[in-house]
């Protein structure tokens, strides 16, 4: 995610210093492999009954990550959780949507700043997380049909 | 835009009021039309060489964006068509770049910005600047074998 926001600020900048209009950008073979893959990738991942999950091993402290269409889990997390923490993701995933590619962040950002201000916990207390883990837990109790498919697995320690 | 900006204003306080999830809103019937029809349009319009314009013939304005639809006014001449679409284009794709919501906020910043000093709302906004910029180059001839798909009403 971050390097997709800091290619994002490049390309904006350029176009600020450098007087490229956004056709420039986008009308040739990465801006419309980059804009063009993104948005074909969310509409997928978006329409499709379950969505793409890449399985990779993250270490012991993270069970999964959403990067605008793509949702990672960590392989090291066991069977019987991956579907609470595909669930978890992709309600990021519907977040990002809803949002847009920069619209989300900034508002997680200043969710977590009101609530680390008002003494609670800036991610546990982020509205955003509460809903997220919310719908991971329809996952557990069955009551959300999306599902833990793995498309591309890297197996861990 | 103003609609769209309007329907995720409206989704996200039904979300905060009434405690739907994303989820929810989104894997609604009407949700996944929407947001899925939204991606797959824009995914087309940014990938194909023959965009998607909807001709409809109005004589309040030569075309409009409205994220990932184009419509120019069929009345107009062919030229002036394919010059508005160039425009228009342009707002599309700083609407796919800076995505729906931030592109109509920074829009109207920088409309708000060039009010309060004394410029054109519109003619000097930087985005619409741009635009006529692109506008321009394929008036010059500068852009060429550029073709449109239309629907007609």
């Amino acid at each position: 995610m971050k390097y997709v926001v800091s290619i994002l600020l490049i390309l904006s900048l350029a176009t600020l210093s450098f007087g490229f209009t956004f056709t420039d950008i986008v009308d040739n073979f990465w801006g419309r492999a980059i804009f063009g893959g993104y948005f074909a990738f969310m509409a997928y991942q978006i329409l499709a009954p379950n969505p793409v999950v890449f399985e990779i091993p993250l270490g012991n402290t993270i069970a999964g990550m959403n990067a605008g269409p793509f949702i990672v889990v960590n392989s090291n997390v066991t069977d019987k959780y991956k579907d609470i923490y595909v669930g978890h993701e992709y309600e990021h995933l519907c977040q990002h949507a809803v949002f847009g590619m920069w619209g989300h962040g900034p508002f997680v950002m200043f969710e977590a700043a009101r609530q680390h201000l008002t003494g609670n916990d800036w991610y546990l207390d982020n509205w955003f997380e509460v809903l997220a883990r919310r719908v991971g837990d329809w996952s557990e109790d069955g009551s959300l049909e999306v599902k833990f498919i793995p498309i591309l697995t890297i197996e861990g320690d | 835009m103003k609609k769209l900006l309007l329907t995720a204003i409206v989704l996200s306080l039904c979300a905060t009021f009434f405690g739907f999830s994303f989820t929810e809103l989104v894997e609604h019937p009407l949700g996944k039309t929407i947001v899925g029809g939204y991606y797959t349009l824009m995914a087309y319009q940014v990938i194909s060489p023959y965009p998607l314009v909807i001709r409809y013939p109005t004589t309040r304005c030569s075309g409009i964006n409205w994220g990932p639809f184009i419509v120019v006014d069929s009345e107009a001449s062919y030229s002036s068509q394919l010059n508005t679409v160039a425009h228009e284009r342009e707002h599309l794709y700083q609407n796919a770049v800076c995505s729906t919501i931030i592109f109509t906020i920074f829009y109207t910043l920088e409309s708000v910005k060039q009010w309060c000093i004394g410029h054109d709302y519109y003619m000097d906004n930087w985005f619409e600047r741009l635009a006529y910029d692109i506008q321009w180059r394929y008036a010059n001839g500068k852009v060429i074998n550029y073709f449109t798909v239309s629907l007609e009403f």
